[in-house]
């Protein structure tokens, strides 16, 4: 057993921490502990004993969110305006309004969402102990298709799969898109699959974003498989689809056979190297 | 209804919520070349679903409608049952930051990180990424503010992990979604400050 290095007080106060979702959270609280009317705040009565917690917190060596820090600059601005005669402002500053009504309106504002967040957790708390049948894995018969074989629509489909995600991806943000060209994708593929290795079909496509890139790198992948230095191996039906590198010095001798449906007997001709 | 019964086949097989204009095409359609019932309506389907809850009541299993449709869970009170059948600790729960951040989502949405953290007050890039792995909201857009930032709102199991039909069944959602969120209220002279008083009193008694 590993001795327990932690002092038990940490336990506790990280509890205490954890307690305030955020320096609005910890303002609401503080006004509910002073029973002050949010509407009517004392600012020097809060500020006073909002610093009083941060500084509890640092006494304890705890790292006090940068959060924290901005609201009690934020409250000591205002308490220092507060204080001073409206003729002693600064010039720019008379025609505004109180900017403590800014705070206000924010804390009101949060606390109708931390209300809300509070009816949400009770529903979820009902809701989570609810159980519904999930999705079984879909058993099929392994004599449909025999281990290792990967027909074209199955390598199509994978394909698809991977251009879905392609787009949900660039949904986010589209940038110019590169030229990518088949020879240059085919080095790439070499370069990732060493001989005799294998890797995840999806896996090959994971860093890519653009839609262009992808359909190179897949017309590359059929491109080896012709030239039978890659070959597209499954375990059985609806198994993740791996691409398998011919080991060197074998080359020309296919491990394992596309099964090409009738009428496509080759996949279509790539531009090449 | 004859029908009934292949209705609680569905729903008790089905693994998500299922909206009773498609139990009505399923019951008309019919299974795998037999024979279904051409004249079911959505509204017969509906009705047939209310019996059925009641129906379910007494029992172990409840139906609910969530998330635009009907599913058939298992009772709230048997969940340590259920929960050690599974091998389920504790269901998952949201943390209070999430649970917070979530409510903003929820109420506001589309919504970009930036209008989250004006009202929230602290960085919220850690409990939105663990609500989009959780799949309760998803990047649905980009604003057309400045910088053109990402806009997140949530998805169907967000309904259906919270038990609501729609978003219109959130709590108090007339007023939260009114509540104004950038534009500040100048409430300096007496009588704003009148208005304010009001609408935190009103806040209150609800």
């Amino acid at each position: 057993m590993i001795p327990m290095l932690e002092p038990p007080s940490s336990e506790a106060l990280r509890v205490e921490l954890s307690a305030f979702t955020g320096p609005m959270d910890l303002l609401l609280h503080l006004i509910k502990e002073q029973e002050m009317d949010i509407y009517e705040i004392r600012l020097e009565k809060l500020t006073e004993q909002y610093l009083g917690r941060l500084d509890k917190m640092r006494e304890e060596n705890l790292a006090v969110a940068g959060e924290f820090l901005v609201m009690a600059a934020t409250l000591i601005y205002l308490k220092s305006r507060s204080l001073l005669p409206v003729q002693d402002r600064p010039p720019e500053e008379v025609e505004d309004e109180d900017p403590k009504w800014e705070l206000i309106r924010q804390l009101i504002e949060y606390r109708k969402f931390k209300e809300a967040a509070g009816q949400l957790g009770d529903r979820e708390a009902l809701h989570s102990r609810i159980f519904g049948r999930i999705p079984e894995r879909v058993v099929v018969n392994q004599a449909m298709q025999g281990p290792g074989l990967v027909s074209m629509f199955d390598l199509v489909w994978a394909f698809q799969k991977v251009l879905r995600s392609v787009e949900d991806r660039s949904k986010v943000g589209r940038f110019e898109e590169d030229q990518f060209t088949v020879g240059q994708k085919i080095e790439f593929l070499l370069d990732r699959v060493s001989p005799g290795e294998e890797i995840l079909f999806e896996d090959l496509f994971r860093t890519m974003s653009s839609r262009g890139e992808v359909v190179v790198t897949f017309l590359a992948m059929l491109e080896l498989i012709r030239l039978r230095q890659l070959a597209a191996v499954q375990d059985g039906p609806l198994q993740p689809i791996r691409i398998r590198r011919t080991p060197d010095g074998v080359l020309g001798v296919p491990t394992v056979v596309i099964v090409a449906e009738e009428g496509t007997s080759q996949p279509s001709e790539s531009s090449a190297v | 209804m004859e029908w009934a019964r292949v209705l609680e086949a569905l729903l008790f097989a089905a693994t998500e919520p299922m909206e009773p204009l498609r139990l009505a095409t399923l019951l008309r359609d019919g299974p795998e070349g037999g024979q279904g019932w051409p004249d079911v309506k959505e509204d017969e389907v509906r009705e047939e679903l209310t019996h059925l809850g009641e129906r379910l009541a007494p029992r172990g299993l409840i139906l609910r409608e969530v998330a635009g449709g009907f599913r058939i869970g298992t009772a709230p009170d048997l969940s340590g049952w259920v929960a050690k059948l599974k091998g389920v600790v504790r269901p998952p729960r949201l943390s209070p930051p999430a649970l917070e951040t979530m409510a903003v989502i929820a109420y506001r949405q589309p919504i970009s990180r930036a209008e989250i953290e004006a009202v929230r007050g602290v960085d919220c890039s850690g409990t939105l990424d663990t609500l989009v792995e959780r799949g309760v909201i998803r990047i649905s857009g980009r604003s057309d503010a400045p910088g053109r930032p990402i806009l997140y709102s949530t998805t169907p199991l967000f309904l259906e992990h919270f038990g609501l039909r729609d978003l219109e069944e959130l709590p108090n959602s007339e007023e939260l979604r009114r509540v104004k969120l950038p534009t500040p209220v100048d409430p300096a002279t007496p009588q704003q400050k009148e208005l304010l008083h009001e609408a935190i009193e009103s806040s209150s008694q609800s």
